[in-house]
């Protein structure tokens, strides 16, 4: 089967859809990257995996991200960049609703209201995120973390950040996004991995999110995820129920 | 990320918030003021675009906060510099609506809780493309007082129209989608949140690139806003710059904030 790449620049956002060479209507999945990642550089490949599972995948670069970095933003630290990770979270899902709602939703062979999302690190972050925002069919975070407020506490900790004015007003207005305080805004499967021997993002924040509808699952590895834990997210994403 | 120096008594301060670049234009007087956005328009940036506005705003009693559109200035990213102004202005629209979000959200997040920042209002002042940002957020944020339009539109979809057929703009799928995403969130198709702030429009008689119908539409809907038209082209003159001012200093003082 093969699978036709297209890329577009749409509203200022780069885009890559993947599908495959097929006449039928499929659904559509967001795959969103990692932090300080890009839209087409998976090393898992998911988004042609997703692809031959049927579905239209949608690729895009986070912002300040990929072909949206910018040179004022590059000359900063990691760990600067670090303290806006929550506000690039909420863009990004706000960037695929709007372009799922403007345009995707209207193009070719896209199956009526069967939107799905996937993502690694940051990027399940933002499929978590967009979960509460959105009513998505299913959503997959692949050793994200579900927590905003208690994990940016964490990442100050982990990255001597000072107590300063700006780490207090993020902190404050994460409360109202963040996917644990606000589960009740979670109205589809999830489906989180954890890593056992992750440092970068421990499992105890994939912990965090407990609802009826969440499923998590722990693996023995490190920040970097192995290819079981894809295969299960793609059991989960393509099942019935749930 | 930092820097600062002094214009007679304003200090100028370039700042990063949320990864967007921002210079605060702030007369040191320790007095508590309203804030007020400055929008450039289309290729331009915070900084070269100003054009000393900054300086008189913040001498007026406002805290000035001059930001880099979306895709503009400091966040233009390499692919966008190659891109064409006309392949760019098809975005026009978009840039005018991701641009006043990020404004409504810096306000909440950050500058309202600056201790000589007023929590319950503030006032915008945009040109050309930045006008159009401004009537967007007039319609986005009832925390908006007051604002100051020079050449300006608050139209989406006709002006969107006017311009797609002045540069040829690509039809079809895109087009039509946009036109109608446009639909449901022209400042014109939403007058009632217009109506609750307080309006400056100055237009150019013989301005051929934001022609003043679009002002004079708004004008027709709303009567109570100021609508002065000036002899001149796409250009902000003294006369029209004075009268902003005579304006905003005239809300200012007015009291009775929201």
């Amino acid at each position: 089967m093969e699978i036709i790449v297209r890329k577009r620049h749409i509203d200022g956002i780069p885009v890559s859809i993947y599908e495959t060479d097929t006449p039928d209507e499929k659904p559509v999945i967001f795959s969103f990257h990692g932090f300080s990642g890009y839209k087409d550089g998976d090393y898992f490949k998911r988004e042609d995996a997703l692809a031959r599972l049927g579905f239209i995948v949608i690729g895009l670069d986070t912002i300040l991200h990929g072909e949206r970095r910018i040179d004022i933003y590059n000359q900063l630290s990691e760990s600067d960049k670090m303290k806006d990770i929550n506000t690039m979270i909420i863009q990004s899902a706000e960037d695929a609703v709007m372009l799922y709602e403007k345009y995707i939703k209207y193009m070719p062979r896209v199956k009526k209201d069967a939107l799905y999302a996937i993502g690694v690190s940051m990027g399940g972050a933002i499929s978590i995120y967009m979960s509460t925002i959105y009513n998505l069919k299913k959503a997959v975070s692949i050793v994200g973390s579900p927590s905003m407020v208690e994990f940016y506490k964490w990442k100050k900790e982990k990255n001597g950040w000072a107590d300063d004015t700006y780490y207090q007003r993020n902190l404050d207005y994460l409360k109202a996004f963040d996917p644990v305080l606000n589960a009740e805004n979670i109205k589809c499967p999830l489906f989180l991995t954890g890593g056992l021997r992750d440092e970068t993002i421990p499992y105890q924040f994939v912990e965090m999110l407990k609802k009826d509808n969440v499923t998590i699952k722990l693996y023995d590895t490190p920040h970097m995820p192995n290819q079981a834990q894809f295969d299960d997210a793609y059991q989960f994403l393509t099942e019935e129920g749930n | 990320m930092k820097q600062d120096w002094k214009w007679s008594l304003v200090n100028i301060t370039e700042h990063l918030y949320d990864g967007i670049p921002l210079t605060i234009y702030n007369n040191d007087d320790q007095k508590k003021k309203p804030l007020i956005y400055f929008f450039h328009g289309f290729t331009g940036n915070k900084d070269a675009n100003i054009m000393g506005r900054g300086e008189v705003l913040a001498n007026m009693g406002f805290y000035v906060v001059a930001i880099d559109a979306y895709l503009h200035g400091k966040r233009m990213s390499d692919l966008e510099k190659i891109r064409s102004n006309v392949d760019k202005y098809e975005d026009i629209i978009e840039i005018v609506m991701h641009t006043a979000k990020d404004a409504k959200r810096l306000y909440h997040k950050y500058f309202k809780y600056e201790p000589n920042v007023l929590d319950d209002h503030y006032y915008l002042y945009g040109v050309s493309m930045g006008s159009l940002t401004a009537f967007y957020l007039s319609t986005i944020d009832p925390y908006v007082k007051a604002m100051a339009g020079l050449v300006c539109t608050p139209s989406f979809v006709d002006y969107y129209k006017d311009k797609a057929s002045m540069y040829g703009f690509n039809q079809g799928f895109f087009y039509e989608r946009k036109l109608d995403y446009y639909k449901a969130h022209d400042p014109l198709n939403h007058i009632d949140q217009l109506k609750k702030v307080k309006i400056f429009m100055g237009v150019g008689t013989k301005d051929q690139v934001v022609k003043p119908i679009y002002a004079e539409t708004l004008k027709e809907m709303v009567p109570e806003v100021i609508l002065n038209h000036y002899d001149t082209g796409h250009v902000s003159t003294t006369d029209m710059l004075n009268d902003s001012y005579q304006f905003l200093e005239g809300v200012k003082n007015s009291g009775n904030h929201r």
